[in-house]
């Protein structure tokens, strides 16, 4: 139970896992509310628009609840490829068809010998669990059904496991990571759910080895990977790749893993990055300014983890504060070696809800939020007015130049955030009174 | 003849009003419906977290409580709310699937001894949503012991009923249910009923209504249900005259509220255009018997407002526009558009057309004949504007895709203030510079009229 919830339930991870596939059609089997609410969230934050964003749904009434929705969902299903030609349809069940026990599965099976086309059938209902728990169980059915097992691998290869639709900034992320990827020589065989197409799930288990991205969407899936298809992986358990640090110690795990010396393609990028951000750093000492700085950081632990590494290690800021909305089975171990290494000793509130949140940020009082637009508000409201959008949702704030926040191009958007909001308050110095 | 309610339609306003009158009409929905409405939990909370002393507590999977949330967080940035509106408390009781099994009785007291203890609120709404309503929850029983509090409680699955406006109607019930009656005679006041906490702009249409009702001498006593607390809600008998925001979901309370309070309604929404604003202004001093204080008031805006109007009425007339909204609002914009000689060639009403709306849109189809869908769905309204062409195409933002696609001038539908004169002026304003100026030309798609200039 909570106040003012800040994050959503396992429908709404499921809808990112599936429109995380390129030229798939996604139906939900429910009432109107649930596709409405969770198509305006997702187009909030993600700007996609009709009709690269579609989300029909089959609008389930009393009558179907008494009768049972099939009929309602072989029509839908009928409807639906004459009107969006699709190469694959995903049917996501809510609460309603779930509770009264809809046989989504025989649709799905008459449906695709029908028209040929692949189709997959999840029964996700909201209160099956959180996000993440909703976009493993249609990765992971994905797989079971599509995904071909493969004794032949592709060499140097790998699937990036854990972004996720929905993720503040998660395509540019992706983008950043895919970049050096190529750098170094390492072939991305499949994105899985995020920006992907149904051949490279297909072909997912060609791969050497999977890499992590986000622990807490990441693992369970990259775990099943191994179980099936035999496939080693690597990037959890560890900081994320934000910061120099952080990002050496991710990409040379990943390296050694393959076998890859990827080394010089890191030593050159780090090159360049420190070469463009000296001057701003140097500069009537703006480094100067952001030490010791409070601040507060709200997302999945291991961004937040990852990205308080950097903030407090390499730019000597100090996390007074972390709301971690989703925990993975390494949070406290993360935590640790980040405060043994940065000697930070910030609250940390787990799950937060609004109430929570306002709680902590007035006991913390931190001057700048990594955090969702809840935050922002929250924040805004008793004072707090620097803030840089991290995680989900944010609604008031558009990339829409390349800015990835991981790696070394992050590093870039990072600290140009963190200035310019640091020239917002002038006036405050971060100086602890030693004598009190 | 009164009809209740209709669902998803498509076809002419004369083949509707046909099947209607011929009582050939099945209520049908749409299998693949995208139609831009929501579920009645939403219309209750939409109403709930206007008052600022009222917890709300939705007895849900996380998931809806989280994106009521996230709705009036996004509208905080809109024009919406009034500036010194708080963030409202929506409580969730975060039903789990062994809640499906034993029951979620447990956590539901559990959280309202929470908010109870936290934040000792005035009024408790209890909203109960699809999954507690499908399992048989006995919420009555878990009030009971609180029986001392305001407390309602709202039964609102998504599958019971058309829309969120379903959701509106049942808050506002419940609300009525608790005010006591009071004298209404000689009061100067009157309430606004019905305008929706969501929607863009509705602040700087309620500054025009006020600024109108203002010249005549008239206060505004409660806004049923915006910006207001527990206490100043119960003040509503004393108005002595309810004036609708929209007759969509202000209908059915005035009709209430006339039976149980003795207060008229004035029977139509907030005027847009000069005639029916001077009209309307007319016929609210009447009930106050200020006839020569509107015809000062009238004759002055007039003034100011007539010829400029005209002149951006005389660039529109002729043109042909597509409307899509919900009920009050198209029928308002359709009226508005067939008032100063446009075309209207398509309307599309995302919520079910029902009630006093329904009755409205009866009587113009004497008037006009337009394509009409009701709960249209993208790939409807896609199709039908890329055969009608229209010039313009009036729409929720999330329906913006479509016309520039199509390449069909775009304007959303929420753009106040959009009522009274110097709405009036505003909407013509924008509809010309969105035909003049429009955005497809930016983004080098392929105008679908080439002789709109």
């Amino acid at each position: 139970m909570s106040i003012n919830p800040l994050m959503s339930d396992a429908l709404f991870g499921a809808v990112c896992a599936a429109i995380g596939i390129k030229e798939t059609t996604t139906l939900i089997h429910g009432p109107v509310g649930c596709r409405y609410f969770i198509h305006s969230n997702i187009d909030a934050q993600e700007m996609l628009g009709y009709p690269r964003f579609i989300l029909p749904c089959t609008s389930v009434m009393e009558t179907d609840i008494l009768f049972g929705g099939n009929i309602k969902l072989e029509k839908a299903l009928t409807k639906l490829v004459k009107i969006y030609p699709s190469k694959f349809v995903i049917v996501l069940m809510s609460s309603s068809c779930s509770i009264i026990g809809d046989d989504i599965n025989s649709v799905v099976v008459s449906f695709e010998k029908k028209y040929k086309i692949p189709t997959l059938g999840v029964d996700v209902p909201g209160f099956g669990g959180d996000v993440n728990s909703g976009f493993t169980r249609v990765v992971t059915s994905l797989l079971s059904k599509f995904a071909k097992t493969s004794s032949q691998k592709i060499e140097k290869s790998v699937n990036i496991i854990g972004s996720m639709v929905g993720i503040f900034n998660w395509k540019n992320d992706l983008k950043e990571i895919k970049r050096l990827f190529k750098n170094m020589g390492i072939k991305v065989v499949s994105t899985i759910c995020a920006d992907c197409t149904l051949e490279e799930i297909i072909n997912s288990p060609k791969a050497e080895i999977n890499v992590v991205l986000n622990e807490e969407f990441g693992l369970e899936i990259a775990r099943f990977m191994e179980k099936e298809y035999g496939i080693p992986y690597v990037g959890y358990n560890c900081f994320l790749p934000y910061g120099f640090t952080s990002t050496y110690e991710w990409f040379t795990s990943i390296g050694r893993e393959l076998g890859i010396n990827v080394e010089m393609v890191l030593k050159r990028e780090e090159k360049r990055i420190k070469a463009k951000i000296f001057p701003f750093i140097a500069s009537f000492g703006q480094i100067h300014l952001l030490r010791n700085f409070p601040i507060a950081i709200f997302g999945n632990t291991s961004q937040s983890t990852g990205l308080a590494r950097f903030l407090s290690l390499e730019l000597g800021m100090e996390p007074v504060l972390f709301g971690l909305k989703i925990t993975n089975k390494h949070s406290n171990k993360l935590i640790d070696t980040l405060k043994k290494e940065t000697e930070i000793n910030p609250i940390i509130i787990k799950k937060p809800d609004m109430n929570d949140v306002r709680n902590s940020l007035v006991a913390t009082n931190p001057k700048i939020i990594f955090g969702s637009t809840f935050e922002r508000i929250i924040g805004k409201s008793i004072g707090i007015h620097g803030f840089v959008p991290f995680s989900y949702p944010v609604f008031d704030k558009v990339f829409i130049t390349d800015k990835p926040y991981v790696a070394y191009k992050g590093i870039l958007t990072l600290l140009e955030e963190i200035i310019n909001i640091r020239y917002d308050l002038p006036y405050y110095l971060p100086y602890k009174d030693e004598s009190s | 003849m009164f009809y209740q309610e209709v669902g998803w339609f498509k076809g002419s306003l004369h083949q509707l009003v046909k099947k209607l009158e011929t009582r050939s009409y099945i209520m049908k929905s749409n299998p693949l419906s995208q139609s831009w409405r929501a579920c009645p939990a939403y219309g209750a909370i939409d109403v709930l977290s206007q008052i600022s002393d009222c917890a709300i507590i939705m007895h849900s999977p996380r998931g809806c409580a989280h994106y009521n949330v996230c709705f009036n967080m996004r509208v905080m940035y809109g024009s919406s709310r009034s500036k010194n509106s708080k963030f409202p408390l929506i409580a969730c009781s975060e039903i789990s699937e062994d809640d499906i099994i034993f029951g979620g009785i447990n956590k539901l007291k559990k959280i309202i001894i929470k908010v109870m203890e936290l934040y000792k609120p005035k009024l408790l709404a209890i909203v109960s949503t699809c999954v507690p309503e499908l399992i048989g929850e006995e919420i009555s029983d878990v009030i009971f012991p609180l029986k001392k509090n305001k407390i309602i409680i709202l039964r609102c699955s998504g599958f019971s009923s058309r829309t969120h406006v379903d959701g509106i109607l049942e808050a506002y019930k419940k609300l009525i249910d608790l005010i006591p009656e009071q004298d209404t005679s000689e009061s100067p006041y009157v309430n606004i009923i019905g305008e929706k906490s969501t929607e863009p702009g509705g602040e700087a249409d309620f500054k025009e209504i006020s600024t109108l009702l203002n010249q005549l001498g008239i206060k505004i006593l409660v806004r049923f249900v915006r910006s207001l607390t527990l206490d100043s809600l119960l003040e509503l008998p004393k108005a002595r005259l309810n004036i609708p925001r929209c007759l969509e979901v202000a209908y059915e309370p005035c009709v209430l509220m006339e039976k149980r309070f003795k207060i008229p309604f004035i029977d139509q929404s907030f005027p847009l255009g000069i005639d029916e604003t001077s009209r309307w202004l007319h016929l609210v001093a009447e009930y106050f018997g200020k006839e020569n204080k509107a015809l000062k008031a009238i004759r002055e805006n007039e003034r100011k407002y007539r010829a400029k109007c005209r002149s951006l009425e005389k660039y529109l007339r002729g043109k042909s526009i597509a409307i899509s909204a919900g009920g009050g609002k198209a029928l308002t914009l359709v009226k508005f558009a067939h008032n100063i000689g446009m075309n209207v060639v398509y309307v599309g009403i995302y919520t079910s057309l029902r009630g006093r709306v329904l009755q409205e849109f009866i009587s113009i189809s004497r008037k006009i004949n337009p394509e009409i869908i009701i709960e249209p769905s993208f790939y409807e309204e896609e199709e039908v504007l890329q055969e009608l062409k229209p010039d313009i195409f009036i729409s929720n933002p999330s329906h913006a895709f479509i016309a520039l696609r199509s390449g069909i001038a775009y304007d959303a539908v929420h753009q106040a203030p959009q009522v009274g004169y110097a709405g009036t002026l505003n909407l013509l304003k924008r509809w010309v510079s969105a035909i003049k100026h429009p955005v497809y030309d930016l983004l080098g798609l392929k105008r679908m009229n080439r002789n709109v200039h």
